[in-house]
């Protein structure tokens, strides 16, 4: 006979949530939608709950209620992560382990556990002590149809005490009837319901998945949607034994797409290893193929003898499957890449997109143009000197002189707008002018301090001219300069600042 | 300082200086200083005048021209101009043309503009050049040849310098520019503080304007602390030294030239001349003629033909001195209005100080007579004061807008506009605006501001009790900023009811902008402006509690055919003092409040002027001045009546020698301290100034000394003096009072003899007043008013009344009605909703009943074609009954039923449903509602319940608990130990009661009374905020028919369901 289980983390956000701030346990907390006062609170513990909050208020009511409420977000990809690691630990549990799309809920294969633990209840513990080495407070049921699994699990969580309780937290039906009989009784808050529908089958007193079932399907359809009705019949399943129910669709462990080669002997030679590069390319490329996606970029790990591990990244110049291309890629950043000994092992994975109509024909018809051209030689400089080799200033909006610009990698080379550097384009016909200013300014890296003696002596000048004062940014720490123009007798001109709280003098740069 | 950049300019006299580009804190969050802070410091600075040139605005100018009256700093009128084009212009008034031309370009700029915004046409200031001076700006170089073509010498172009490293070259090219048209250069900086040490406020405010953080603001931040208000060695030195001088050619007339500026402008504020429109009058009479003859007409009609003497001499006095003063017009509009209040049947009645002038009653403004209730005329208008009158009238507050329409008719939307309001930093939002500054998370300044004092309070202590750690360097700026920023406008708002009125475009003496509700206008002045600018002023104030009595007189004209208005109503029925005395006044004007009620078996009212005490001793300046227990001791006997000096006998004696209103303190001031009138008035004017420290304090010596060179002990005037400095502006004038005590009168005359029609009437007035709907309806059950559920066959929109009792014809023979509920209070049902009901229940009457003999909810569902949710509403409401079906029943049918496609409504042609609902779906059987569920459903869909009370269904479990019902509580003996459990429909922390909490909980017998000390309150804070049924234990304190429950603890009572939601109303 089947034996299938439900497990379910209940409040996946919240667990995250104080898992993230531990601290927070003994205070009322809350998951809420956005850092606001007026974001919902989508979850609280029952320290908050006893306060009086509760799910759906806007957090500044929740603090109207309790001053020492403690809130947070936890985003999507939180939760996501929260659940890949519930699934793979529930995958050691067993082989076959569905996720549900309500984060937090999954079906577990209990069928071929029998054999295997002395009873059913071990194995729900197995789950529950592997949970909460994740940090993970779980109810299971063990029945034998999804729903009738689901409505206890669901009972379980909806009425279970205090995270923590061990009262309640797993529940294994004996016999189908039994799971039928609870399912039934179960409250109607056990169906994913949208809240305004549960509270519209509330008023019309419809409290249990039983008086919930009485109801016409086509009646649920009308009034509650299609939804709605899709739950009616999956409830129904549980009268019907589980019979109609979807099997199983449980979710593999995703194997990453890593190939390694083993060097017979370990070797530093650049040939050798292009060479071993280039047979794990070939496994990875047909991988690629198979999934028909593009290598966005590459991981080449070099496995040293004795040593750590060289990892290093390879970006091509737009995603690709060309492999001359790829390995001269992989040959340039071997040649510059300096090993502190043999390497016995080389390894490449891949990141993926999603290869297009227009990357294939990228990739069928190369072009011979001259943007192609330069990307490609921009590819190879990056994987010669490293991805950090190219960069470009960029300005920001800040009166500090050493923070009104940036330096930052990039990545790819920019699109060319045909657009002069102010923004505007070039009449017809007319060379590009180049604007140079009359006076170009350049800025030392790191201003140079001047002696304490008098300015004037010190760098001959003969003309001051100034102060231009910069104060500011006084919330941190306070700014306050003196700016001046000097020139020196050799007609240099040099751009000086006097810092008024140090006194002291110091060079920014010269004019040219 | 400047590092050998050559000779300073010489070692002569410093050149007088005037700051011509001053922005206050009236250019909303960019300026940082108040205005009269400049004034002061130009003062200071020894600057014969000063600029205020604020952004696109006037606001700022009253205030800086009363202080610049006051030090005698000349006062430059100006505005920093936005142009449409992105450029600004700074323009000053040289003369009234000038200004009335600055006032006409702001008007237009913010006119056409969003709120907030301001954006003039170059080509608008061209043409309204008169009498201005120009002073362009580097970045509108491309208008400074139009403005030169326009303005002639009148334009300067101003050199801005602020020691900033990219203003020589923009300089350089002004001064081409400026060279080559010929256009003379002035020196100048945009001030933008008083002080260098506010310009960490004014990078606050930069901001809180950008709406970014500190850590984000970049260049939004100026770069310098460069735009303070300079002294005329410092122009000197910045003009003198600073730039490079082969860039830049020395001109030694461009600080002087500042000077020439504010000789050429002549113009100051107090040359507006404010003329009240007086329209065509009968007769050629002038408007004083014609104010006599109406006033005289009104004394006979107020005292019939024989006017008594006193009255002629007071008419004769007052109308003197109106003519004298020239507020003649002023009399004759607000007259006017009134007139047209009459025509329409709308309520109105004249509040506050008017109410002392006998002109103003016998004009029917008013209808209290001053006369008689000997009331101070000087507190409504003074010859020493020469200030104009200020006339406040109430209008019912449903049609208050028809009146409001009126008067833009009648005088022009340009002669008309509404006053403003100036909405300024308070600690929340002082707290919430800097700290998102600052960065602090939003949360945790909700959370702070939360548990700040909603008025006054000092922040850092505040702060500092709501758990702040003042030790974190960004708190302390939080706490340094959020108190500098304190009373800074925020911006504009409306005034609620505040008209000004002109003989000419209002525009020509103020800018006019756009209000937030669509078809108003606003003036860029508040109420306090207009009253330092001496204009003329007309508030024109909604009050529910007059559309309640119309909606009563109404009611009776309607079902009793008896004709009534407040004049007609009977004066000194004892009945009604019964009433008061038992505090049966749920729904009574004024005298409803927990504190009034808790009052009145105290007071104990047996006639009106008792009304009129009661009204005005419920107030915060009476409580604070400590006169409530003096009085009511006096009144009961236990305690003499005593006068500290017999010339204050005549002052007192009405109010047992206790100074209970604020015409008692000016008269006190005027006879134990020979004040004049006009000093008399002043001392109110500085009463109400609460906020501003130090004006009160001013008065104490000369108070003081003077009561005791009269013979009063020292004692006793230094008791007066505190008394007045605890009234501040919460005490009522005794005109206000016996306006309102008139009205209370009326609507408890009603509710003595008409409940029925009284509860009517105040439902269909809510919301108002004090009660919600569901208090007022277990009120008028208690009182044996029979109230009818709402019924889509039966109810209208608003509640009707409906012959009472099983025997319809008898009872409506014998006047007694029942009150149906109207639609209006089913939650989410709108009106045309209504509409569309109304015509579906005329053609189901017209059709054959449907196959059980009711109509058909199938058919009211098709003819109507409202959609689910109201549907539902009405079936949850228990409404649509009268089709036979119960409410789950009415429910499942209806939910599904009106998905009609296209949303089509009664009058479009019919569509199918897209999902019909055939008589013959197969209905479910579903649980039959208890009682208890029912009134819970009546209180989730309409907010009240007409089958009970949400604890009745409780009573037997509650009793089992050892706990009585309010009845039976109230009855107790004083000092019983006492348990309680009640639903809470009021929690109130009044700023006088030093965090006491006043609570009222009711059950199906009434109220219960309860005051919880603030340690009480902060033990059980949350068991007292989250629960709407809450138990209370403490002392029965029982005197005088006052009780109160003393609470030293809460808690939850446990009930075995949650009872009926029901909101409380909560104040602060």
């Amino acid at each position: 006979m089947v034996r299938l289980a439900c497990v379910d983390v209940p409040e996946l956000a919240l667990q995250l949530l104080l898992n993230r701030h531990p601290e927070w346990r003994p205070h009322p907390s809350a998951v809420v939608s956005k850092d606001s006062p007026g974001g919902t609170i989508l979850s609280v513990n029952p320290r908050a709950r006893e306060e009086g909050v509760s799910p759906g208020m806007r957090y500044a009511a929740g603090l109207s209620l309790t001053p020492e409420l403690r809130a947070a977000t936890v985003p999507a990809r939180e939760i996501e992560g929260g659940v890949q690691r519930i699934l793979r630990r529930l995958q050691t549990a067993s082989p076959q382990v569905e996720p549900c799309s309500e984060a937090g809920l999954f079906w577990v294969d209990a069928t071929g556990m029998v054999p295997l633990y002395p009873s059913l209840e071990q194995w729900v513990e197995r789950i529950h002590a592997g949970l909460g080495r994740e940090g993970m407070y779980a109810v299971v049921a063990v029945g034998f149809s999804r729903f009738g699994c689901y409505a206890a699990a669901k009972s379980m969580a909806l009425t279970a005490a205090a995270p923590g309780a061990h009262e309640a937290r797993g529940q294994v039906f004996s016999t189908p009837e039994q799971e039928r009989r609870t399912a039934v009784g179960a409250p109607l808050g056990v169906l994913a319901l949208e809240p305004s529908i549960l509270e519209r089958l509330e008023l019309l007193g419809v409290r249990t998945v039983g008086e919930f079932l009485k109801l016409p399907s086509g009646g649920v359809r009308r009034r509650f949607g299609a939804e709605a009705e899709r739950l009616h019949r999956f409830a129904s399943g549980v009268l019907a034994g589980g019979a109609s129910e979807l099997p199983l669709q449980p979710e593999s462990p995703e194997q990453e797409a890593r190939f390694t080669v083993q060097l017979p002997v370990p070797s530093s030679e650049t040939l050798r290893l292009v060479h071993a590069a280039a047979r794990c390319l070939d496994s990875l490329l047909q991988a690629t193929e198979a999934r028909q996606e593009m290598l966005r970029e590459l991981r080449l790990v070099l496995q040293v003898e004795e040593g750590q591990a060289v990892s290093q990244a390879i970006t091509p110049a737009a995603p690709t499957r060309d492999r001359r291309l790829i390995l001269e890629l992989i040959t340039l950043r071997l040649d510059s890449t300096r090993l502190t000994g043999p390497v016995a092992a080389v390894s490449l994975s891949g990141a993926y997109t999603r290869e297009s109509i227009a990357q294939r024909e990228l990739f069928v018809q190369r072009s011979a143009q001259a943007r192609a051209a330069a990307a490609q030689a921009f590819a190879r400089l990056r994987a010669v000197f490293g991805n950090d080799a190219v960069q470009r200033a960029c300005l920001e909006d800040e009166h500090l002189p050493e923070r009104s610009y940036r330096w930052e990698n990039l990545e790819h080379l920019p699109e060319d707008t045909g657009r002069l550097p102010d923004g505007s384009r070039p009449a017809p016909g007319a060379s590009r002018p180049r604007p140079l200013p009359p006076l170009v300014r350049r800025v030392f890296r790191s201003p140079q301090p001047l002696p304490e003696q008098p300015l004037r002596r010190t760098l001959g000048l003969r003309r001051l001219w100034g102060p231009y004062l910069l104060s500011g940014h006084w919330w941190e720490w306070e700014v306050s300069r003196e700016y001046y123009y000097g020139e020196d007798a050799a007609g240099v001109l040099l751009w000086l600042y006097r810092d008024r709280h140090t006194r002291r003098w110091w060079i920014a740069g010269r004019v040219e | 300082m400047a590092a050998g950049a050559g000779p300073t300019g010489g070692t002569g006299a410093v050149p007088a200086y005037v700051p011509l580009w001053c922005k206050s804190n009236y250019s909303f969050l960019e300026g940082a200083s108040h205005p009269e802070e400049l004034v002061r410091q130009a003062h200071g600075l020894g600057l014969p005048a000063l600029a205020l040139t604020d952004r696109d605005g006037l606001y700022g100018i009253v205030r800086a021209h009363v202080e610049a009256r006051k030090l005698g700093v000349k006062l430059l009128v100006g505005v920093q101009l936005s142009l449409e084009d992105g450029g600004r212009v700074i323009l000053l008034a040289q003369d009234r043309e000038g200004y009335a031309n600055l006032c006409g370009l702001v008007s237009a700029g913010r006119l056409r503009s969003p709120k907030g915004a301001c954006r003039v046409r170059p080509e608008e200031v061209l043409a309204r050049a008169a009498g201005l001076i120009a002073l362009g700006l580097p970045d509108s170089l491309d208008t400074l040849a139009a403005l030169r073509e326009a303005f002639g010498d009148r334009l300067y172009a101003l050199a801005a310098r602020h020691r900033q490293a990219d203003e020589p070259a923009r300089e350089a090219l002004l001064r081409s520019r400026a060279a080559a048209l010929g256009v003379p250069l002035v020196a100048g900086t945009e001030v933008l503080y008083h002080d260098s040490g506010r310009r960490r406020l004014q990078d606050v405010l930069t901001c809180i304007g950008g709406n970014c953080t500190l850590d984000r603001a970049g260049t939004r931040l100026r770069p310098n602390d460069q735009h303070e208000l300079k002294s005329p060695p410092e122009m000197l030195s910045l003009y003198r030294e600073s730039l490079p001088r082969d860039l830049l050619l020395e001109d030694p007339g461009v600080i002087e030239r500042t000077v020439e500026i504010a000789q050429r402008c002549s113009f100051g504020l107090e040359e507006i001349r404010y003329r009240y429109p007086s329209e065509e009058l009968p007769d050629g009479l002038s408007s004083a003629q014609w104010l006599r003859r109406l006033a005289l007409e009104g004394a006979e009609r107020r005292y019939g033909r024989e006017i008594p003497p006193g009255v002629r001499r007071q008419l004769d006095k007052e109308l003197e001195l109106i003519e004298e003063l020239d507020y003649c017009g002023y009399f004759l509009t607000m007259r006017e209005i009134v007139e047209f209040c009459q025509r329409r049947g709308i309520l109105c009645q004249g509040r506050g100080s008017a109410a002392n002038s006998v002109v103003c009653y016998c004009l029917e403004i008013t209808a209290v007579d001053p006369v008689r209730m000997q009331l101070l005329f000087e507190r409504f208008i003074s010859r020493e004061r020469d200030e104009p009158p200020d006339i406040d009238l109430d209008i019912e507050h449903r049609r208050r807008e028809e009146v409001i329409q009126y008067v833009y008719e009648r005088y022009g939307r340009d002669r008309a506009a509404m006053v403003a309001n100036m909405v300024r930093y308070r600690l929340r939002s002082a707290v919430r605006d800097v700290g998102k500054v600052l960065g602090l998370p939003v949360t945790t300044l909700n959370r702070l501001a939360r548990l700040l004092p909603a008025f006054g309070g000092e922040l850092e202590s505040s702060l500092r009790q709501a758990g702040l750690d003042l030790e974190s360097p960004r708190h302390k700026m939080l706490a340094e900023f959020g108190e500098q920023i304190l009373e800074f406008p925020r911006h504009l708002s409306i005034h609620p009811g505040g008209f000004l009125l002109g003989a000419e475009a209002v525009s020509r003496f103020v800018p006019v902008e756009n209000a937030t509700m669509p078809g108003r206008t606003v003036i860029q002045w508040d109420k306090y402006d207009v009253e330092d600018m001496h204009l003329f002023k007309v508030d024109l104030l909604g009050l529910g509690a007059l559309t309640h009595l119309d909606y009563a007189f109404r009611l009776l004209r309607e079902h009793r055919a008896l004709s009534m208005d407040m004049a007609s109503v009977p004066q000194g029925d004892p009945a009604v003092y019964d009433l008061a005395c038992r505090a049966d006044t749920v729904g009574v004007f004024q005298i409803e409040s927990r504190a009034q009620m808790a009052m009145l078996p105290r007071l104990k009212p047996r006639c009106f002027y008792d009304l009129v005490i009661e009204i005005s001793i419920v107030r915060p300046g009476p409580i604070v001045g400590g006169m409530v227990h003096p009085y009511l001791r006096r009144r009961s006997g236990a305690e003499p009546v005593e006068y500290p000096h017999p010339s204050l006998r005549p002052v007192l004696e009405k109010t047992l020698g206790v100074p209970i209103f604020q015409e008692q303190v000016m008269r006190l001031a005027m006879v134990a301290a020979d004040y004049t009138p006009g000093e008399a008035d002043q001392l109110r004017r500085d009463m109400a100034a609460w906020r501003s420290a130090g004006r009160i304090e001013r008065h104490r010596d000369k108070l003081v000394s003077r009561m005791t060179a009269k013979g009063i002990v020292p004692e006793f005037a230094e008791k007066v003096y505190q008394q007045i400095l605890g009234f501040g502006e919460y005490g009522f004038p005794e005109s206000h009072a016996a306006s309102f005590a008139l009205i209370a009168y009326s609507t408890a005359w009603l509710k003595c003899h008409y409940p029925a029609e009284f509860t009517c009437a105040l439902l269909n007035a809510w919301p108002m007043g004090f009660y919600t709907p569901s208090s007022i309806v277990e009120d008028a059950r208690r009182r044996g008013v029979e109230v009818r559920p709402v019924d889509v066959l039966e109810s209208a929109w608003e509640c009707t009344l409906q012959p009472a009792g099983p025997a319809v014809l008898a009872s409506a023979k014998r006047g007694v009605f029942a009150i149906r509920m109207g639609l209006r209070f089913v939650k989410s049902l709108e009106r045309k909703d209504w509409e569309a009901i109304r015509a579906a229940r005329e053609s189901i009457r017209m059709r054959p009943a449907g196959p059980n003999g009711s109509p058909s909810l199938q058919e009211f569902v098709r003819l109507t074609r409202i959609d689910e949710g109201s549907l539902a509403a009405l079936a949850e409401a228990g409404a649509l009954r009268g089709f036979g079906e119960e409410r789950r029943e009415a429910l499942w049918r209806v939910s599904g039923a009106a998905r009609w496609k296209g949303g089509g409504r009664a009058g479009t042609p019919p569509v199918q449903p897209e999902l019909p609902v055939g008589d013959d779906e197969l209905l479910p059987e579903f649980a039959a509602l208890s009682a208890f569920e029912s009134i819970g459903w009546d209180y989730l869909s309409t907010g009240h319940s007409v089958r009970g009370h949400p604890l009745e269904p409780f009573r037997e479990e509650l009793a089992r608990q050892g706990l009585p019902d309010a009845g039976a509580l109230n009855a107790g003996e004083d000092g019983a130990r006492v348990s309680y459990a009640g639903l809470v429909i009021c929690r109130q922390r009044p700023g006088t009661a030093g965090g006491v909490v006043f609570m009222t909980l009711e059950d199906e017998s009434g109220f219960v009374n309860c005051v919880v000390w603030a340690r009480v309150f902060e033990r059980y804070r949350t068991v007292i905020l989250s629960n709407t049924v809450l138990g209370v234990s403490g002392a029965l304190q029982s005197q005088d028919g006052v009780v109160h429950v003393v609470v030293e603890s809460c808690w939850k009572p446990r009930l075995s369901r949650p009872p009926a939601n029901k909101e409380s109303r909560d104040f602060h």
